[in-house]
């Protein structure tokens, strides 16, 4: 048996493995999401096992089994959703969100929202067009440090819906380097962001999608109060800080500019932002 | 909750929640409830007024003394936003 260990937010989740194909899995689903640091705190073990006469994995958690399927997308998301809830279970150093970010014009751009908010789609849109991608899912801001951000990079995850942003860059890509079937796919951000490094600034802007596909598209200027109850809305750990973080979340929606991103189309999305970063 | 609400009644805020105040405006928040109101200007005034003595026929005369052209509107304001808070939870009428 053999371990793979993920650290993100001052927390790890190490998975047991038992194959090569189990090894290469972990890999690309947390290439970039490995970097432990001193002080890092492990807080769960899991294991990923083959069942090999039925070409399967199952996901366990000692000798309780979470989830079983084949080494896909729908595997994937349920690793990702069991692996991100163990880091952050816990985690009492800082603000998680569901937030996207990406770098544009040398920006950085968050773009929070609950699930099924929109911001997977327009990070991906946003990192096919001339941004570089940071994360689609999750970032932890330091309570200590409100500049100091980690951004969860695992690959970009698309729904079916959204594959066709890619087809050009899979059809010319090794087909072991990302992973694609029924329900979408994975795709390693470095396949987009060769020279990937994170940064060290805080974020410029924070953008708030907001997918109206019977409306105009809008790009308006969001107040701090309202931002603020907006982000409460995406805290992951509020559970885990004293009063949920309430008091550092309004100090970062005092301090960063936002707006709001109505669009009803990726192209108006980007036509928009590329407009106002221009200014 | 319709608007037609008792405007003889008194808006009682929940204990234990938080506020934060950014530029005239507010954002409340129940840790246990895990809810959270954003409050424009508008309801950051009405908000300030639900002592737990006013009526909302007390709130609604106090804005319209400083706001006397806009009484329709402040009425349909302040329901408006009581209506809000009972709904999350966050006040209750007496």
């Amino acid at each position: 048996m053999n371990l793979f260990t993920v650290a993100f937010a001052g927390s790890t989740v190490t998975l047991l493995y038992d194959t090569k194909d189990a090894r290469e899995f972990l890999t690309l689903l947390f290439r970039d999401v490995t970097q432990q640091t001193s002080g890092d705190v492990q807080q769960h073990q899991l294991s990923l096992l083959a069942d090999k006469g039925l070409n399967e994995y199952r996901l366990q958690a000692g000798n309780t089994q979470l989830c079983r399927g084949r080494l896909g997308v729908r595997f994937a998301a349920h690793i990702y959703d069991t692996v991100i809830f163990h880091l952050l279970n816990r985690a009492e150093n800082g603000i998680a969100l569901h937030a996207g970010a990406v770098i544009c014009n040398d920006l950085i751009i968050l773009l929070p929202g609950q699930s099924g908010a929109g911001k997977s789609t327009l990070t991906s849109w946003l990192t096919c067009h001339n941004c570089s991608y940071l994360t689609d899912e999750l970032i932890f801001i330091s309570i200590h440090d409100p500049r100091e951000i980690k951004y969860f990079s695992r690959p970009l995850c698309l729904k079916p819906g959204s594959m066709h942003l890619f087809e050009e860059l899979l059809a010319s890509t090794q087909k072991d380097d990302f992973l694609m079937d029924l329900h979408g796919a994975v795709i390693p951000h470095r396949l987009l962001n060769r020279e990937f490094k994170e940064p060290q600034a805080p974020p410029a802007l924070i953008i708030m999608p907001d997918y109206a596909p019977e409306s105009d598209p809008e790009l308006e200027p969001i107040s701090g109060a309202r931002l603020g109850t907006l982000l409460m809305g995406c805290h992951v750990n509020a559970r885990n800080l004293v009063d949920h973080g309430f008091r550092e979340v309004l100090e970062i929606a005092r301090s960063t500019p936002a707006f709001r991103l109505r669009y009803n189309s990726l192209q108006d999305a980007s036509s928009l932002l590329d407009a106002f970063l221009q200014e | 909750m319709s608007l037609l609400m008792d405007v003889n009644k008194i808006v009682e805020l929940k204990k234990d929640y938080l506020i934060e105040r950014i530029d005239g405006e507010i954002t409340v928040y129940h840790p246990t409830l895990t809810t959270a109101v954003y409050l424009n200007e508008t309801g950051a005034l009405i908000w300030e007024l639900c002592d737990g003595k006013r009526t909302i026929l007390d709130i609604i005369e106090a804005l319209s003394e400083q706001y006397p052209e806009s009484r329709t509107q402040i009425e349909t304001d302040v329901k408006t936003l009581i209506t809000q808070l009972i709904e999350r939870d966050i006040g209750e009428l007496k």
